[in-house]
């Protein structure tokens, strides 16, 4: 880029509303209101804190699977294998409990051993993508096939031994509030911890504009590197987080969250080009892809119909998220 | 620096025939295969693989076309578009003859408003092709739900079998049918406009824009191309079935179309390469996967050996530029 067109864009993005620039989460704060308003009117049943509660356990794994996302997607990176990977945590975490036993030190090994599978299938996407310079999205895709197959062959269909005990923790208050709540409230104070150090800003520099960061002595590859694994943590507590709800292991756990992890961290007004954005609005964008499939299940749509209207609302916020946080190429510049 | 250039074209000279080393993997995997279990590689067997093969040569000549239009294009939704080709080609043609031409035209232009679809959301949106194109997917698969409803939909009609199946000089017809179209993919790449343009946007968007060349229009109408060849190709297996038992059919062809691309030597990187690398990777995978299946590999190690391909092609053939300069 040359010095007229780098103040071109300059420019462009000054005309910008400064709003939208500082809270790029603000449109979608506004959408989920509206939505809440919706369902207010036309089921407000829903709005029960008991309901809510319960909804928000099934929201969590999309929620922390959206802010890994993000991670990834803030480096210039993007993650295709989350679905897979939560497969691949999940039957590998049941079938480790199992070995160990129905107790707690069984849990607790279950956890780490999950946690570390997630780090790990993390780093091999990122040595792939930093490391070893392939492109992000066909390898994410390619790793995604590897993992789904292994998570096959770890558990053919699901089943598994898990207790009832883990769903009643899991479903349980701690302080008066719901224990999936606190796992948000946890990951929110922990995105604001870590949103002013290095490690962040370096990352979001990397995302933006990367021979620029290589040349200013950034470690570009180590810092991508670290934003996937860090993905597969926040997909190992998802992952986690299914196996509590659903008290079983499922090799095809993960089917969907690809998809829609990455619909959540553009409706969260994250750019798909990396570089801008943030994991509070990918928590939002989760909550707004929920709570559209429980509204389209509100007014009544037929079964059929569903399926075609979640697909259609993931392109409409792809579209959408494209055209306001466009970056993409200009062949008249 | 300038004998480091000198030693990777050489170097690129002699691995870089990419096809004539997928021809020359596909007689090793034959020959591989014959000493793997006897008569694999038998004049009857091959023809058997062939067939099998030729709808995902097709398939994988319209991911050719949009993996060439270049800016990271591929396309995601052939396998649902595959699917949908043959339930749309059922639910028309109900084993009816004169239906035959009907459900032919009616799923080519289904299918090539969905790869249009994929391309303007890929080109006017911004949106990743291969994000559009998954999520386009989805999309694909709801409708052809909906078409079906959850009950078969009707089978295909003799002409059609025939036309598929049916031999001419002991040659089934699905293989003069492969024949046909790859000869015309390959003189449409190396002697029109559109073949001329398409290298032009894929090499250098930039530049092809700068002369003149109508980039956007271009991979718009690649994508619907590659979509509907895809249907096409579902339009096919539909014949070569008879009849369309399942809603995951053509999801198989996804990964290995981008695969036999891959093997084919045409860049992922868009702007080079051509079908007939890609014939030899089908043909390729084709004779691997039988092998595979010989030895009783699950469905699972397949695709965890497949990803593993795909992960060293891309290390061998698509590596990303190097930072430092």
């Amino acid at each position: 880029m040359d010095n007229q067109t780098e103040l071109k864009s300059r420019s462009k993005n000054y005309l910008k509303p400064v709003i939208w620039q500082r809270n790029p989460y603000l449109l979608s704060l506004i959408i989920m209101i509206f939505l809440l308003l919706l369902i207010a009117i036309f089921q407000p049943s829903y709005l029960l804190p008991g309901n809510l509660a319960i909804k928000l356990r099934v929201w969590t794994p999309l929620i922390l699977v959206s802010f890994g996302q993000t991670l990834v997607i803030l480096g210039g990176g993007i993650d295709l294998s989350v679905g897979a990977m939560i497969a691949l945590i999940n039957v590998i975490s049941v079938q480790v409990f199992g070995l160990v036993g129905i107790n707690l030190q069984g849990v607790l090994i279950a956890i780490i051993a999950g946690t570390l599978v997630g780090i790990l299938a993390g780093l091999v996407n990122g040595f792939c993508v930093s490391y070893l310079r392939l492109q992000p999205i066909v390898t994410t895709f390619a790793t995604s096939i590897i993992w789904q197959g292994i998570a096959l062959w770890v558990m053919k269909e699901s089943g598994g031994n898990v207790p009832m005990e883990v769903y009643d923790i899991y479903s349980s208050n701690l302080l008066f509030l719901p224990l999936s709540l606190w796992v948000i409230i946890v990951i929110v104070g922990i995105y604001l911890l870590f949103k002013s150090t290095r490690y962040f800003m370096h990352l979001k520099a990397s995302g933006g504009n990367i021979s620029g960061s290589f040349e200013t002595g950034l470690p570009v590859a180590r810092i991508r590197m670290w934003s996937y694994a860090f993905c597969g943590l926040f997909t190992s507590l998802a992952a986690l987080c299914i196996i509590s709800e659903t008290i079983t292991g499922n090799p095809l756990a993960g089917k969907g969250y690809a998809l829609q992890s990455i619909s959540a961290v553009v409706i969260g007004g994250t750019s798909l080009a990396g570089g801008f954005g943030g994991p509070v609005g990918s928590i939002i964008g989760a909550i707004i892809m929920k709570l559209v499939n429980d509204v389209i299940f509100f007014l009544g749509i037929p079964v059929n119909f569903q399926k075609l209207m979640q697909g259609l609302i993931i392109v409409a916020a792809l579209a959408f998220g494209g055209f306001f946080t466009k970056k993409g190429k200009k062949y008249e510049d | 620096m300038i004998i480091k250039n000198i030693k990777n074209t050489f170097l690129v000279d002699k691995i870089n025939n990419p096809v004539g080393l997928a021809f020359i993997i596909s007689i090793l995997l034959l020959i591989i295969g014959q000493i793997v279990s006897p008569g694999f590689a038998t004049l009857e067997q091959i023809i058997n693989l062939l067939i099998v093969a030729s709808f995902l040569g097709i398939v994988a000549g319209g991911q050719t076309l949009v993996i060439m239009s270049g800016n990271s294009g591929i396309d995601l939704s052939v396998g649902n578009v595959v699917t949908m080709g043959a339930i749309i080609g059922g639910a028309l043609i109900k084993e009816q003859n004169e239906n035959v031409l009907l459900g032919l035209i009616v799923v080519l232009a289904i299918t090539f408003i969905v790869g249009l679809l994929n391309g303007i959301g890929s080109t006017y949106f911004n949106i990743p092709p291969l994000i559009m194109t998954l999520s386009m997917g989805i999309i694909v698969q709801a409708i052809s739900k909906f078409i079906t409803g959850g009950v078969p939909v009707g089978g295909a009609a003799p002409v059609l079998r025939n036309m598929v199946i049916g031999r001419f000089l002991g040659i089934p017809g699905i293989l003069y049918i492969w024949l046909a179209f790859s000869i015309l993919i390959i003189i449409v790449l190396r002697n029109s406009t559109y073949g001329l343009y398409l290298l032009s946007v894929g090499a250098n968007d930039k530049a092809a824009y700068l002369s003149g060349v109508p980039v956007k229009l271009i991979r718009i109408l690649t994508y619907g191309f590659g979509s509907m060849i895809a249907g096409a190709s579902g339009f096919f297996y539909l014949g070569y079935l008879g009849s369309v038992y399942n809603i995951t059919l053509g999801d198989k062809y996804t990964l290995p179309s981008i695969i036999a691309v891959v093997i084919g030597g045409t860049s992922l990187a868009g702007g080079s390469g051509g079908y007939i690398g890609t014939i030899a990777g089908a043909i390729v995978l084709q004779i691997l996967e039988s092998i595979l299946i010989t030895i009783n590999i699950e469905q699972f190690g397949r695709n965890i050996i497949f990803g593993l391909v795909l992960l060293g092609l891309m290390f061998s053939y698509a590596r990303g530029k190097r930072l430092r300069v």
